[in-house]
Formats: C-alpha cells, structure tokens, sequence
C-alpha cells in the first residue's frame, strides 16, 4: 500500500493552496486542500483498521539525510501500530478542522494562507509520528513548531499575537536544546540514531548514561507538551485563530511530547530515575494547570490550562509504564478537546468574538446546537461514566494507584483532587458561558447566531468521537490479552506488568474518580447557579490566593525577571562596554591612538632648529664610538 | 579537456573583462558605464560554467589533489602550483556561484563609477578562486591577503558614511595576522626546503614544542581575524555597516570562510599537535563566541550589524567542529562553512532589498513589511528559519553534526554550543517580527513595491539550494567526504590523538 501519501497527500495540499490558491480562487482550492487531507485521513483509518487485525509494522525509505561518519539519517517512514494510532489522530481531526476553518475563517482576507499552514502542520506533524530515527524525529518536530509559530501569529498586526507567537518558538527551542544533546548523548552511546539500532543497543548502555538520555529527550517533551516550567507559552498561545488551537494546541502537537516518551518506551524502561521524574512532573503540571483554570476568564485559555493538565495525565501514565494508557488518553483527548475548542470557536464566532466568559451567559437558547456539543465534551473531558474521558482518565489514575514507581502516590492523590478540580473549571465554564442571566450587550446578542454548517457538521462527528471512543477502543489499548497487537511499537520491561494489575485494583480506586467528578460539579452548580455570590466573596477574602491562581502563579513574571530582562542588559553591557571599550579601545582604537600620540611626540623633536640636530648626531655618534670601544 | 590548465583558466577568466571595460572607458563608447555591467555578468557566467565543468570532471573517490598544474617561477624561489580537493571545490563553487548574483544584485544600486566598480568584483573574484586553488605556500599567501585589496576599495569607495573608519579598521585588524603568518610560512619553507604545499605535507615534521605552537598562533592569529573569533571580530559589523549590500555577501560569503579553509590547509595538517594542544583553547573562543555574539545580536538596532554579529556566532561552529579532529566534526564544519556561505549571502541581499527602498538600516523604521511585500516576507522568512538552523535548511545540517562531533569530544563545552540554539531563535525571531510582522508605524512602508525581477533572481537560486541541501545533503557531503576522511586520518598519522 502506498502509505507515504498519508504523509505527502497535506504537503501538496499546503503547496497548492500556498502558491496557488489565489489562482484557483476560494472554492476550489478549499475543495482541494481539504480532499487532500481527507484522503489522507481514510487511508489511516484504513490502516489503523489494518493495525486492529493484526497487521505489524512496515518501513518505507525515501532517500537519504545526513550521512557523515557514523551519523546516518534518512528519510524513511515506519508504520507501526503506535504510528496508525498517532495516524487516525492525527488526520482525523486535521481534516475536521480543515472544514471547520472554511466556515470559521470565511472572512478573513488570507485564508489561502491559513489553509497552507494548517496543511503544513499536519504535514510535519505526520512525518515526526512515521519518523524511524531521531533525526527525523526532531525534523518534524521543529516542524510543528514552526507552523504553531506560524499560526499564533497569523493576525501579525496584533502585537500580542506576535509575542505569543515568539515566546512559543523560545520556550520550544529550550526544549530542543535538551532534545538535541539527548540524541547526541544517544548516539555517542550506541553509534546510531536510527530507532531499531538504538533499541537494540540501549541494554549494553550504562545506567547513568541512560538516565541523562532519557532527561533531555524528557526535556523536549516538556517543552513541545507544555509541562510544568516550560508551560508557559502554551496558554498565551491561544492568540491565534481557534481552529488551531484545537488542531496544533489540544489534538495534536502537544501530544508530541507523549508520542516520544512512548516511542522510546525501550530507553525510557531503563531508567527508573527518569520514569519517577515524570510521573512528578506530569501529576504537579496536572494539578498546577488544574488550579489555575480555576479561576480564567477567557473561554479559550480555560481550556488551554485544561490541555495542559491533561497532558500532565498522560504523562504520569508513561511514568509509571503504562504506555497505553497513556496513548489511550492522547487518543480520547484529541476528540473531546477538539471538540471544546471548536465548541469555543463556535460560541466566539456567535459573540462577534468575545472570548471573556464574565461577559457571557444564556446562551444555550441562542446556539443550542453548540451549548449540546459543549456538553459532551464537558462530560468526556470530566469522566461521565461510558464517555470517553472515562476509560481513559480512570485508567490513568488506577495506573497511578497500582505502580511501584516513586513517586506514584504522589501522583495518585494529586491526580484524583485535579480531577475534582477538572470538573468544577470545566462546569463553571458551562454555567458561566451558557446559563444563569446573560451578561452581554444587547448589541453583540442581536448579532448572535448558531453557526454554519461547514462549522457544526465537524462538531458533531467529534461529538461522536467524544461520546464513543473510549468504549470502543477500551480493549484495545487497556486489556491485556490484546497486548500483542501492539507489537514492538511499545516495549515494557519484563517486571512491568501494570496493564494487567490495572484491573485488580480496589474497588474505591475504580469509583473515586467518579465521586470526585460528582463533587466538582455539585460545588460548581453551587457557585454559579444558586450561591452566586460565593465566587466573589472568596475571591476577596482569600484575595492572595486567588491573584496568585489568577496570575498563574507568577510564573511570567518570574521569567521575565530571571531571563527575559536581563538579557537586553547584557547584551547591551557586552556590545557597549565590552565589545567598544575593551576589545576596541585595547585593539584597533587604541592601536591608532597610540600611534597617533607616539608620532605626535617625535614630531615635538622636529624643532627645526639646527643646533638641535646637531647636538642630536653628536650624542649619536657618541654612542657609537662607545660600543665600539666596548666590543 | 583535461589537459587544459582548467584551474588557471577559471582563476584568471574574471580579469579578461577588465581590458574590456576599460577599451569601452577609452574610445568613450556610449553607455560604457552600462555596458560594464553585461561585461562583468557575462564574464562571471562563464567563469561559473567552467567551475560546474570542473566539478562535473572531478573525482570525488580520492582525496588526492587533481587538475594539478605547476611550474616553477620565480627563478625556482616558488612554484606555481595549483590544485583542488573535495574541500576547496566547495569553496570555488561558492565564490563562482555569488559572483554573478553580486553583479545582479548591483545592477541598478550602483550608480556611481560602475566600470570600477565592476573591476574590483571581476579582480575580487580572480583572488578569491586564485586563494582556494593555489598549492604553493607563497602563492596561497599572496592571493589569500591580495584579497582584502579590491575588498577594501569596495568598501572605502562604495561605503557608507563612515566608510574610512570601517575599511581602516578591516585593513588594521587583518594586517595583524598576515604579518604573522608570513613569518611563520618563511619559517616553514626555510624548514622544508619547497614552497610546494603537498610536498611539504610530505617532508615538513616537527616535534610538538614551543616553535610549534608560536608557529601554530601566528596562523591562529590570521585565520582567527579572518574567520572572525571572538575577541578579533570587532571588524566585521563595521565593515559589514558600511559595506554596499554585494560588498557584505562576499565579504560573509566567502571572505570568513578563507579563515576556516586555513585551519584546514594549515594549522591541521602541519602543526597538528599544537592543534590539538589549543583545541580547549579554540573550544573556549567559539563558545564565547557563539554565546556572547548571540546576546549582543540581540539588542542591535541596525539590520546588519545584527546579521554580522550571527555570523559571528554561526563560525564559533565552525571551528569548533574543525577542533574536533573527528570526521563528523569537520564535514560539519565545511558543511556549516558552505551553508552560511548562502545563508548569510542571502540574509544580506534582503537587507539590500529594503535598504535600497528605504535607505535605512535602524530595525525601528520598519514593521510591517509583510503587508506590502509579502513576497519578500516569504523569502526573508525562510533565510531567517535557515539561519536559526530549522531542519530541513541547509543551516540545520552543519550546526547538528558539529554538535555531535564537539559532544564526543567534550560534553561541556557541548552544552554551551547547544544553547546557541535558544539563542539564535532569539534574535532571528526577533528581527523578523520587528521589521516584517506588526502595525505599520512608519509612513514610508506604506508605498513599499514588492520584489522586483532582478530580485528574484538573485534570492531565488539562493533559496532553492538552502531548502534542496538541507533535504538532501548528500552532494555536498559526499563530495567533501574523502578529502575529510583524508583529512582525518592525516592528522592521526602524525600522533595528534
């Protein structure tokens, strides 16, 4: 099967409508670059479908990278089944964005634009899931990152967007850094960069080694999936059109980081150390982002801080082993948190772009339509019993329950309160948004409608992938007799057995999750239905905590302090004092004044008298006449 | 075809314009000035064929030198003698490449005494190719510090306003180490009794001591200006400020990249123990190099200055990859070499673009640009993503195998060249989003033309190789490949390491 075109179907679609679309005019260049994508998207299904009865792995080389000494990168595709999964998720929601955006993006002058970016995304995005080498890996990579950086700033008049935009790339790159020294740290080790080979080799590798690979690898992940310290760019990421943020800043791209930890689940199994440092940084970053989502007001940054607390979720489930699950939520998570997002798109595009949620309210009788589909995603997102989020999020917590690894408890009690915490943002958010008394200007109401076709029919195919995901697929990932069909595409340690201790955890364990969810709902219809004065009275009461929450824990201003001031000071105390006094006025300045001066005081000697000159010669010929004599 | 001396017919082709240009000067002929122009662009066309004619005949399978010629000169004192390997055709391309698309680039900027004008290029060019084909030490020094002549002219008479300053500084800084280097390459042939540069890599041996390392730093201290290394580059922003936009191309292009090749030439094979007893030292510069010249990029105000303090940054890999006496190292090196040599080639004519429209380097009169010249927005994007070394541009390909090649060799110093790669996003983001992205602020944007033909021209050829060698790099390493290894294992021989 030619299965390179799942990969190469949305570069063209990004060519043509990037170079050509002007010429192809609206229609049909939308019509092409979403076919594309769409084709892109069946044949995964095909595969994935494949993947399910069993079918392996297969490899497809193109041509060759980077060849020099030892270093032999190409680029080659692998499909496997963690691939096929990555694949479904990747262009499934990609192609419902891509029609989503006709609709949502109708106005804007530089579609054509937009369309070839969010082609290019999925593009890169599909080369760093079929990626066999690191190399390739880091290709696609950076990728996603260049189109995410793209498409923050794509309203590149607004400076705030163009901010976000940098501050994603930086806070990226800082990331990759790591990522880059752990590829090297790698192949020192084992003299390869090529999957296969490393996997192989890793055992021959000494602990520390490993521990130090795996950290950096680790620390690209935080940067391209926003964990804790390298969160920071991810909320003010929503800068840019929301379809992207559902595609590249929910769905997809933050999920890299997962994809990689699981990709080299055979290095990662190594190192206990580094396995522990994630599940306590995935359960911190979950329960951070949690508290403050809390209290946001802008629909879109809600649920950023959601993504990124479920993201801490997924990685808590790689930290302790349980690969799966972990794929298993990234899975279930690209639809509802699409869904949200696109939700949300809905509701800003109906409010003539009001994002502020203090400024909404009521309109489940204006776009009832959306209010349904916000639900859904609420439900799944919060582990409504048979939604998605359910199979996923409990498995997520039962791992954390059932594992040896240090840290887990930690990580269980944190996680079971995140999840209370989840339910009640992400309800406050319904309530806020959609119930109680409208809070709008009559002005931005009249104009407020239920969105177009092109927008609600992608939401209801996510709606459906919200509500039945997770029941479908729950064998597949979670049971443990189907483990095979995974094949080699995750490797677990002989020791790790938690796929199947997952099932004979306590019953309490299985049904906390649900309690909490119960509770968070209970103090959120509390709050924001009946006690409606409560939200304020605490918010000046504990005034320290909330502006602590509200200003996200101060982590902006901190870096800005540490980082992003002192540099321009340096950089302007290097250039001026160093660069101008020293090297400057000791080297080529210096040099020419000195010899100006020097010349300035022999020519003092030119009296120009001739007694002078003469009385000169004679002390001259004098000195000569002794060393003669001398020698 | 192969029993023509090739070599010196690329080498000298360029000056067959200049009788030209000045008969036309002469007999008066009606837009002689214009007529120029075609002269020199023709000239240099053909001079870029006879390089692709060299290059479609060379070897790549052997690192031995080929299209020998030599004679003696001289009454036998020196030999003219020249040759090419994987190495130094690379370089030879480069300069054969750029030359045409400088004339272009010129072509209506320069208004005042073009036939000069286009003299110094065709002679520029003639030195250029004359330093990276030459075998005789003599010959390689003569050509190698020949160049800063038509250099300094370009920048003295087609300056910016302080243009006496700039070439001054360039011309003080540079003398420095060629003084010293020619000291140490009377030192060399004294000892080996030729000046034949393959024979001396034959007979030339001396115990690792302090006349090695004297000889080794008197050519660290050309090269080192040359290429250029911290603390020795305080030149090249000015220079770069003051020079016309084709002045920069050359002089980051190919002019930095003849310190590099002398390391290679040179300090490697000869003085290879000395080499290896300064590489911390090296290592130490191209770090501070690649840190320091980063964070100063960073607050520039002035378009250039801010690239040349990148180029700065960008050759702190280079000679940390050459220093790593390991084959990743110095393809990555070369590799790197090569790639800035388009990079920032083509960072400078976009410069040149906007400059020529509006007359203005300080970042803080533009903004904006995008909506008025989107096309430029694309090419500058990509020469900027290039230059923050984005895989997929050739950028990627030198800085990632230099950091291999350094991290086998020392994790720490690795580390810190690896920040480089915060660094550099830092100020390249921030160029491009303060001239290109943003409200427009400045009236003068707003009646900003698009590229024109000429334009394009000159950055198409540009972009097209810094994408296809970054996808696909294999030409390139394939044909430095064994005169690395050749390289590699020379040094080996004489127990370097």
């Amino acid at each position: 099967m030619e299965l390179f075109l799942i990969v190469f179907l949305p570069l063209i679609g990004s060519i043509i409508s990037g170079f050509f679309g002007k010429i192809l005019g609206l229609r049909l260049s939308h019509f092409i670059s979403c076919s594309l994508i769409l084709a892109s998207s069946i044949l995964s299904a095909y595969l994935f479908y494949m993947t399910l009865n069993g079918y392996q792995t297969s490899n497809q080389f193109l041509f060759e990278w980077i060849n020099s000494g030892a270093i032999d990168a190409s680029w080659s595709l692998k499909f496997d089944t963690l691939t096929s999964v990555m694949l479904v998720v990747v262009t499934s929601v990609s192609a419902l964005v891509h029609i989503y955006s006709i609709g949502y993006m109708s106005h804007d002058p530089y579609q054509y634009r937009f369309f070839s970016y969010l082609s290019f995304f999925t593009f890169a995005m599909l080369m760093l899931v079929t990626s066999d080498n690191l190399l390739q890996l880091f290709f696609g990579w950076e990728g996603v990152g260049l189109a995410s950086y793209l498409l923050i700033g794509f309203w590149y008049e607004k400076p705030s967007a163009n901010a976000a935009a940098m501050k994603a790339f930086v806070v990226n790159r800082v990331g990759d850094f790591g990522f880059l020294l752990g590829i090297a740290v790698i192949y020192i080790a084992t003299g390869s960069i090529s999957f296969d080979v490393i996997f192989q080799k890793i055992n021959n590798v000494n602990q520390f080694t490993i521990n130090i690979a795996c950290l950096l690898l680790f620390m690209g992940a935080m940067g391209k999936s926003a964990q804790l310290f390298l969160h920071t760019w991810l909320p003010d990421a929503m800068e840019g059109p929301t379809p992207v943020s559902a595609l590249i800043h929910a769905a997809t791209m933050v999920t890299a980081g997962i994809f990689l930890v699981a990709r080299c689940s055979p290095i990662f199994e190594n190192s206990d150390l580094a396995l522990s440092f994630i599940i306590i940084i995935g359960a911190s970053t979950a329960f951070f982002a949690a508290t403050v989502g809390l209290v946001q007001n802008d629909i879109k940054r809600i649920i950023a801080y959601s993504t990124c607390s479920q993201l801490g979720y997924m990685f808590v489930a790689l930290g302790v082993g349980a690969y799966q699950v972990a794929i298993f939520h990234l899975f279930t998570h690209a639809f509802f948190k699409a869904l949200l997002f696109l939700g949300s798109g809905s509701v800003i595009h109906a409010m003539s772009d009001e994002q502020d949620i203090q400024k909404m309210g009521g309109l489940y009788k204006i776009i009832p339509f959306t209010w349904i589909m916000m639900l859904i995603g609420t439900l799944a997102l919060t582990g409504a019993p048979l939604l998605s989020g359910y199979y996923s999020k409990d498995a997520i917590i039962e791992s954390a329950f059932v594992s040896h690894a240090f840290g887990h408890e930690y990580a269980f009690y944190l996680l079971v309160f995140s999840a209370l915490l989840t339910s009640f943002y992400s309800w406050r958010l319904i309530f806020l948004t959609f119930h109680g008394k409208t809070r709008a200007s009559q002005d931005v109401l009249s104009k407020a409608h239920e969105s177009p076709l092109s927008m609600t029919i992608p939401l209801l195919l996510l709606s459906f992938g919200a509500l039945f995901s997770g029941y479908l697929f729950s064998d597949f990932f979670l049971s443990y007799e189907l483990k095979d069909l995974w094949g080699s595409s995750i490797y677990t340690h002989p020791d790790n057995h938690i796929l199947e201790e997952i099932h004979h955890s306590p019953f309490w364990v299985k049904k906390i999750p649900l309690v909490m969810m119960v509770i968070g709902f209970i103090i959120a219809i509390l709050f924001y239905l009946l006690l409606k004065n409560v939200p304020s009275f605490l918010s000046n009461k504990l005034s320290f905590i909330y502006n602590f929450l509200y200003n996200k824990w101060y982590f902006d201003e901190l870096y800005n302090f540490i980082f992003v001031n002192p540099l321009k000071r340096i950089g302007n105390f290097l250039w001026l004092f160093f660069d101008k006094k020293i090297i400057d006025g000791l080297g080529p300045d210096g040099i020419s004044s000195l010899v100006i001066s020097i010349s300035r005081n022999v020519s003092k000697i030119q009296t120009g008298y001739v007694y002078h000159y003469a009385f000169a010669m004679l002390i001259g010929l004098g000195f000569l006449l002794i060393r003669f004599a001398v020698y | 075809m192969i029993n023509l001396p090739l070599l010196s017919i690329l080498t000298f082709l360029p000056l067959i314009g200049l009788p030209f240009i000045i008969v036309g000067k002469i007999i008066n002929a009606e837009n002689y000035q214009n007529i120029s122009k075609y002269i020199a662009l023709f000239v240099s066309l053909i001079t870029f064929l006879i390089s692709l004619i060299i290059l479609y005949n060379f070897d790549i399978n052997t690192s031995d030198f080929q299209y020998n010629e030599r004679f003696p000169i001289m009454s036998g004192l020196m030999t003219y003698r020249m040759g090419i390997d994987g190495i130094s055709i690379l370089f030879i391309l480069l300069s054969t490449f750029l030359t045409p698309i400088c004339i272009i680039a010129s072509w209506n900027i320069i208004s005042d005494r073009v036939d000069y004008y286009m003299c110094s290029f065709l002679i520029l060019e003639t030195l250029m190719i004359g330093t990276f084909c030459a075998l005789d030490i003599v010959l390689f020094y003569l050509f190698f510090e020949s160049v800063l002549i038509p250099m300094f002219v370009i920048i003295g008479v087609w300056g910016g306003e302080r243009r006496v300053y700039s070439a001054f500084k360039f011309f003080l800084y540079t003398l420095l180490g060629s003084v010293l280097m020619l000291v140490a390459i009377i030192y060399i042939v004294l000892a080996s009794g030729t000046t034949e540069l393959p024979i001396i890599y034959d007979v030339f041996s001396i115990d690792h001591g302090i006349i090695q390392n004297l000889l080794w730093l008197a050519f660290f201290a050309s090269f080192a200006v040359k290429m250029p290394m911290w603390p020795f580059h305080t030149w090249l922003p000015d220079a770069h400020v003051e020079a016309p936009t084709a002045g920069s191309v050359i002089l980051a292009a190919i002019l930095l990249k003849m310190g590099g090749y002398g390391f290679l030439r040179f300090s490697l094979p000869l003085l290879p123990d000395s080499s290896f007893y300064f590489s911390d030292f090296i290592f130490i510069l191209s770090v501070i190099a690649i840190i320091y010249t980063s964070i100063v990029a960073y607050v520039q105000e002035d378009i250039k200055k801010l690239i040349a303090y990148s180029s700065v940054a960008h050759m702190g890999f280079v000679t940390m990859g050459i220093f790593t006496f390991n084959i990743n190292g110095i393809q990555g090196g070369i590799f790197q070499m090569f790639s800035h040599g388009l990079i920032s080639g083509a960072l400078f004519l976009s410069v040149g673009v906007i400059y020529n429209r509006m007359h203005t380097r300080k970042i803080a009169d533009y903004g904006g640009v995008v909506s008025v010249m989107p096309k430029f927005a694309l090419f500058l994007m990509v020469f900027t993503l290039a230059n923050i070394g984005l895989p997929g541009t050739t950028g990627f390909v030198g800085e990632f195998l230099t950091i291999m090649a350094i991290f086998s060799f020392n994790k720490v110093f690795a580390f810190f060249a690896a920040s480089g790669v915060i660094l550099s996003a830092v100020y390249g983001l921030w160029l491009y989003r303060k001239v290109i992205f943003e409200k427009i602020t400045n009236d003068a944007v707003k009646s900003l033309k698009d590229l024109t033909l000429g334009e394009k021209v000159t950055l198409i050829p540009l972009l097209i190789l810094i994408i296809l060698f970054g996808i696909y790099p294999a030409p390139v390493l394939d044909l430095i490949s064994v005169s690395s290894i050749g390289l590699v294992e020379s040094i080996n021989l004489s127990g370097g390491k």
